[in-house]
């Protein structure tokens, strides 16, 4: 892999592994400006799309304040329905992007998402199960039920895939990741097909959208949002030593051990608060993060808010594209991140290199 | 390292188990047998023992062994085919994919099989369900065929498969919720037919899935020997004369077909086909020539447990055997990770 | 000859690894490929061995194209010890030899007095017959490796290719596997043609040198005509002084290190 002479801040390429190419860590500043800006005019694009969406026309005139007070029927429906809407959706994706590019740089690995490695189904399966117990359930609980859940099933693929001998494959942890989310949605839908009567819940909880979107779910989620985020940002150079390979990290000063556990609770905090609010949408950490690698390389100081900003879109459009499917029915946005994002994992799995045994 | 003792202690904890095999299956298959007697007994309404016997001598003067031939048979036989389809399907790919934790949803059959039922279900509604079968069928034979084709590049190593399996698996799965929300008249049924279960089947379903069974098992254990040789490695068993991505891709075939007999028989039933090889392998060691049969057993013991803990634990509630199997996979799992996470 | 490779372009994919390369492994005697990493030898085993199909050109084996033949038929001609070796769990030593017998057997067959034969004539000569009953993961690094030679000796076959056998051994154990490979050649004639890490290694053991250097043949011959300073220093790329072995005479290939490399413009090397 050849360096680009017109590259800012390279990091000379370690020896190559077959198994797992090491990613090319190049930033390019004139491209990460341009990347960023595209998505900031796609993210107001879409707010403005999704705002303006909906079985009743309301003029964008009334946004400013709607923002405000909610005087007039549009104003109200601007403000207590559609706004919550599109500020989740950006707040959701950003969460499950963010996440997934940790959990590839924790995992070493390019198959490392949190559906793929069971975290949302346990976050689901828990937050589920609490609700069926305790109908009433709502905001700061379920969210920390969801963490428990979330970190339960992140640790048991990894022990299921053998992390404690050696590098883990990709295949060892997908197959992990499969086996406990196939268990996990299982249990799910045991308890969903016993207890919830509406479509709507059950649709929810299996596939995820932000369709019944309210205030109360954006302030449950902000705070860990922004923890999440800030956290993330905070551990960007670290990712990015962690990223020569664990001795190479040892070596050059870094706790490897601390980063590694940071990241992974930084990856259920994110995840669990968002699977916690809009259900398990699927495919946003393994799409997004792997998309912006290819436009802006994988430095984790850049790579981490530019995977913020299309996680937010690509959730964003994938709930506007939604309410054309079936209208004027409201379809979660997940299964349209899932039709999308198939094909695109079904091409990442086809790329990955083997060795030759 | 003194591994003198180490060694003495191993061979002894699998002694038993090894030097008499046939000995110990044999035993398995009289507990199966006798499984599926108490099973034909219990149901939505309790058989007597004398009635279940008149029944399978073929005595049905009785309107009580009538129920046991009409209802319960079906479903004994149904398990012993689907336990065993989905086993030995397991047990295959296992070996064909080099990794324990393989399973033949691994390769978009399942998923695929779902799909496909579903989509016709959804365009024809009102359509019995054991028309489905077919349709079924073709759906997870279709879906494995595609996942080999994708994941083919001068050969389809395991490694690949299996990624590229996932993929199309959950690809499928996306389709499978797309349906369910543009059709949602009936979510919960469909999650349960998609669920699986061996409930409401009557012998046409059996005979379905019979000479799939009856073909294709004995064929696998006559090829054991080339399951073993593949474990060592693609350059070893090339170099001990086996073709390798031939054989790979007719074992390959083998699995997928069990494996699409039974989902389009029975739904989706989970874990037997990955529980049932691991038990095999831990009790009668990793030869296939044992395990492979092993792995029916315990897959037959496992569907009839499941059938049978579905209808008795709260009657006349049927809960479907997938559930079931999906709920005991989770201990079985704990177990796994205390043993392979050292 | 029985096996060759005639002007053979090996290939990854795309990246071209070996061009127009033509090798002929001598029957009878211990042949050795070696090279710096990347050289190619490996890739020009494995295409030796059937397990690389050349993109262009062909590899003969007893007279026929070894592509045209069935896997099988060269099983029973050619054993190849790959690189990597994983023996299945908790595997008996009997039981992994036995393996070797396979390309004899078809799948309906029961083991014939033959294969019985050769299983036990192979755990003897590899003097791993005590070891039988033990699981191979039990085993030390030497052991280990006299028993995957065993598989191969099982096969029965009179070519036996090895891709880098003692790369990862203590020395003893190195020594313990090219002894074995050398008393095979001498006593049962078998040919044996391997990759090996070591130069010094091969000057030692082999009767016949391949010399190879990104994906080319460098030259070819007996040690004492390969092994020289400048061949040294044009392959790998080190200032080296070659003396005769104190015992055993063969070409020994020192190289020198910094300090010392001006001091060998006095001497000729």
């Amino acid at each position: 892999m050849a360096v680009s002479a017109s590259s800012v801040g390279t990091v000379p390429k370690p020896s190559v592994d077959a198994t797992h190419k090491r990613p090319k860590i190049v930033t390019n500043k004139q491209r990460v400006t341009w990347v960023a800006l595209v998505l900031l005019v796609l993210l107001v694009a879409g707010a403005v799309w999704g705002l303006s969406i909906g079985s009743q026309h309301i003029p964008l005139t009334q946004l400013p304040g709607a923002i405000v007070k909610a005087d007039t029927p549009g104003e109200l429906i601007l403000q207590s329905i559609r706004l919550p809407r599109v500020v989740l959706a950006l707040c959701v994706g950003a969460a499950l992007a963010v996440a997934g590019a940790l959990m590839q740089a924790v995992a070493a690995n390019p198959l490392a998402a949190p559906e793929i490695m069971g975290v949302n189904a346990g976050a689901v399966f828990v937050v589920v199960l609490a609700i069926t117990v305790v109908p009433s359930l709502s905001g700061a609980p379920t969210i920390l039920l969801a963490f428990g859940g979330a970190a339960a099933a992140g640790v048991s693929v990894m022990l299921l895939a053998g992390s404690g001998r050696g590098r883990v494959s990709p295949v060892r942890l997908a197959l992990a990741g499969v086996t406990a989310s196939s268990l996990l949605i299982s249990l799910t839908q045991v308890l969903i097909i016993f207890d919830e009567n509406s479509t709507d819940s059950v649709l929810f909880w299996l596939v995820g959208g932000v369709n019944f979107a309210s205030w109360h779910d954006v302030r449950n989620l902000l705070p860990w949002l922004v923890l999440g985020l800030l956290g993330a940002f905070a551990m960007a150079r670290p990712l990015n030593l962690l990223a020569l390979g664990e001795d190479m990290a040892r070596g050059l000063g870094q706790n490897v051990e601390r980063t590694r556990i940071i990241g992974s609770a930084l990856v259920i905090v994110l995840c669990g608060a968002a699977v916690s609010v809009a259900g398990p949408v699927a495919f946003i950490g393994l799409i997004v993060p792997h998309i912006m690698r290819r436009l802006v390389g994988s430095s984790y100081t850049v790579l981490l808010p530019l995977s913020a900003l299309g996680g937010g879109a690509l959730v964003l459009y994938a709930d506007i594209l939604s309410r054309y499917i079936k209208p004027p029915f409201e379809v979660p946005a997940g299964v349209v991140t899932a039709l999308l994002g198939a094909p695109i994992f079904v091409y990442l799995a086809r790329r990955q290199k083997v060795t030759t045994s | 390292m003194s591994s003198a003792t180490i060694v003495a202690q191993r061979v002894r904890r699998t002694s038993l188990a090894r030097k008499h095999p046939a000995v110990l299956m044999g035993s398995l298959g009289v507990l199966a047998v006798v499984l599926s007697f108490y099973s034909l007994s219990v149901g939505a309404t309790d058989v007597s023992m004398s009635d279940v016997f008149k029944a399978v001598i073929g005595d049905t003067s009785d309107q009580a062994a009538q129920i046991v031939v009409q209802f319960q048979l079906p479903r004994v036989l149904l398990a012993w085919l689907v336990g065993t389809a989905l086993a030995v399907s397991g047990a295959v790919m296992q070996g064909v994919i080099r990794n324990p934790l393989a399973a033949p949803d691994i390769i978009g059959v399942t998923k695929g099989a779902g799909f496909a039922g579903m989509l016709l279900l959804l365009a024809i509604p009102g359509l019995p369900v054991v028309a489905v079968v077919p349709a079924a069928f073709v759906g997870g034979l279709a879906a494995a065929g595609l996942v080999y084709l994708l994941a083919y590049r001068r050969g389809a190593t395991p490694v690949r498969i299996a990624l590229v399996g996932i993929a199309v698996s959950a690809a499928f799965e996306a389709g499978i919720r797309f349906l369910l929300v543009r059709n949602p008249l009936d979510v919960s049924a469909a999650l349960i037919w998609l669920t699986g279960s061996l409930f409401g089947r009557s012998m046409s379903s059996v005979l379905e899935i019979l000479p799939w069974v009856a073909v294709l098992v004995p064929l696998i254990v006559v090829w054991a020997r080339k399951l073993d040789v593949l474990g060592l490695g693609d350059d070893l068993a090339a170099g001990l004369g086996e073709p390798v991505e031939r054989t790979r891709r007719t074992l390959l075939f083998f699995a997928v077909a069990l494996a699409a007999a039974a989902v389009a028989v029975s739904g989706t039933i989970g874990f037997v086909g990955l529980i049932a090889p691991h038990m095999a392998r831990r009790v009668f060691g990793g030869r296939h020539l044992a395990s492979v049969p092993a792995s029916a057993l315990f897959g037959v013991l496992l569907l009839l447990t499941a059938d049978m803990l579905g209808r008795g634990l709260a009657p006349p509630l049927e809960i479907p055997a997938g559930l079931v199997t999906a709920v005991v996979g989770g201990p079985y799992f704990l177990y796994l990770l205390v043993k392979t996470g050292k | 000859m029985r096996l060759q490779a005639e002007g053979v372009e090996l290939a990854y994919d795309r990246a071209v690894i070996a061009k127009d390369l033509t090798l002929t492994i001598p029957d009878g005697k211990v042949s050795v490929l070696i090279g710096p990493n990347g050289s190619g030898k490996s890739t020009a085993l494995r295409a030796l061995a059937r397990l690389l199909p050349p993109a262009k050109g062909q590899v003969i084996l007893d007279g026929k194209s070894i592509q045209d033949t069935p896997t099988k038929e060269v099983a029973r001609l050619l054993a190849i010890l790959p690189q990597v070796l994983v023996a299945p769990e908790s595997i008996s030593v009997e039981d992994l030899v036995w393996f070797g017998r396979h390309p004899h057997r078809t799948s309906l067959k029961v083991p014939s007095a033959a294969d019985k034969e050769a299983v036990e004539w192979a755990l003897t000569v590899t003097r791993t017959a005590e070891l039988r009953h033990q699981h191979v993961d039990q085993l030390s690094g030497g052991q280990r490796q006299r028993v995957w030679i065993a598989l191969c000796l099982a096969q029965g076959t009179d070519l036996i290719l090895l891709d880098e056998p003692t790369t990862y051994l203590d020395v003893a154990y190195q020594l313990e596997v090219l002894d074995l490979l050398h008393q095979l050649n001498q006593e049962q004639g078998k040919t044996v043609a391997m990759v090996l890490h070591d130069f010094n290694m091969a000057a030692e053991y082999a009767d016949h040198v391949f010399v190879m250097k990104s994906g080319t043949l460098i030259t070819q011959g007996p040690p004492e005509d390969v092994f020289t300073c400048d061949i040294i220093r044009d392959v790998f790329g080190v200032e080296s002084k070659v003396v005769p072995h104190p015992v055993s005479g063969k070409p020994m290939c020192i190289p020198l290190r910094a300090g010392l490399r001006a001091q060998l413009s006095v001497v000729t090397g």
